[in-house]
């Protein structure tokens, strides 16, 4: 698939067909991730591939933001503590963004591979910690669920004009 | 113990605790959206242990095509829910 037509057929998808996504298939999706850029190539992003039914299901408990019933979860976290080392007082900040777009790169091989997925931020962060056996230094920022869809969604209206300036800001 | 009942209750339990704890610091369009889904979900339990009823298939019917507008259309989110405490009336 071309990339834009990737990035703009990209869709958010909350409903599942029934059918198991092959683990080769999940690892190709983190190592289109960490080909995103970093600041400072600082690469602190960490990722947690869940696939059993079970820990899904108690993932589902502890994240009120998933809809419907993924077929597996991909926890995009960061290392803090090599965050601060290596990026400063600016490398939480940064690390955010890193992952950030390690995430989006995951979700555009995951469209290229006919998966659906969705971005979540609604879930618990300590538990989530808790139940995937996180140390308190790898802290979970985004879920990424997939599953092969049962539908496409229509997509938002995206606002190109109303966003964008060219040279300086100005009030319309 | 209905250990099948057990284990559904326990999952609705859950989405409830783990939405009272993260909504202190979400939009607050998410309070409604998570109440909406409790409703749903419940229907959902009660129709898998046998209990269902033309009102509660009507409304969940109702929030399902419905709650994801919260996404793109706060204005016409709002107005469903609205809209929905008002159906209600009709099913009393």
């Amino acid at each position: 698939m071309e990339v834009i037509e990737a990035i703009k057929t990209r869709r958010s998808i909350r409903t599942f067909l029934d059918t198991p996504i092959e683990k080769d298939v999940l690892q190709d999706l983190v190592k289109a991730g960490v080909w995103a850029p970093s600041g400072g190539n600082m690469q602190t992003w960490r990722f947690i591939i869940v696939t059993q039914s079970r820990q899904l299901d108690y993932m589902r408990n502890l994240s009120p933001g998933i809809f419907g019933q993924p077929k597996a979860i991909i926890v995009a976290c960061t290392d803090v503590v090599e965050s601060e080392k290596k990026g400063g007082q600016l490398g939480h900040t940064m690390a955010l963004m890193d992952a950030s777009m390690a995430v989006q790169n995951i979700l555009l091989a995951a469209h290229d591979k006919g998966l659906g997925s969705c971005v979540i931020a609604s879930f618990h962060v300590s538990a989530v910690q808790k139940l995937l056996q996180l140390p308190s230094s790898i802290k979970p920022l985004l879920l990424i669920i997939l599953g092969y869809p049962t539908g496409k969604p229509s997509a938002p209206k995206r606002k190109i004009e109303e966003v964008t300036w060219w040279e300086v800001y100005s009030e319309r | 113990m209905n250990d099948k009942l057990e284990a559904e209750s326990w999952n609705l339990v859950c989405f409830i605790l783990i939405s009272a704890a993260n909504l202190e610091q979400e939009r607050k369009e998410y309070g409604p959206l998570r109440l909406l889904e409790t409703a749903s979900r419940l229907v959902n339990l009660l129709r898998e242990n046998g209990m269902t009823s033309k009102r509660l298939d009507a409304i969940q019917t109702e929030i399902d095509a419905n709650k994801y507008s919260v996404m793109t259309d706060e204005v016409a989110f709002s107005q469903f829910l609205q809209n929905l405490a008002l159906e209600i009336v009709d099913y009393l």
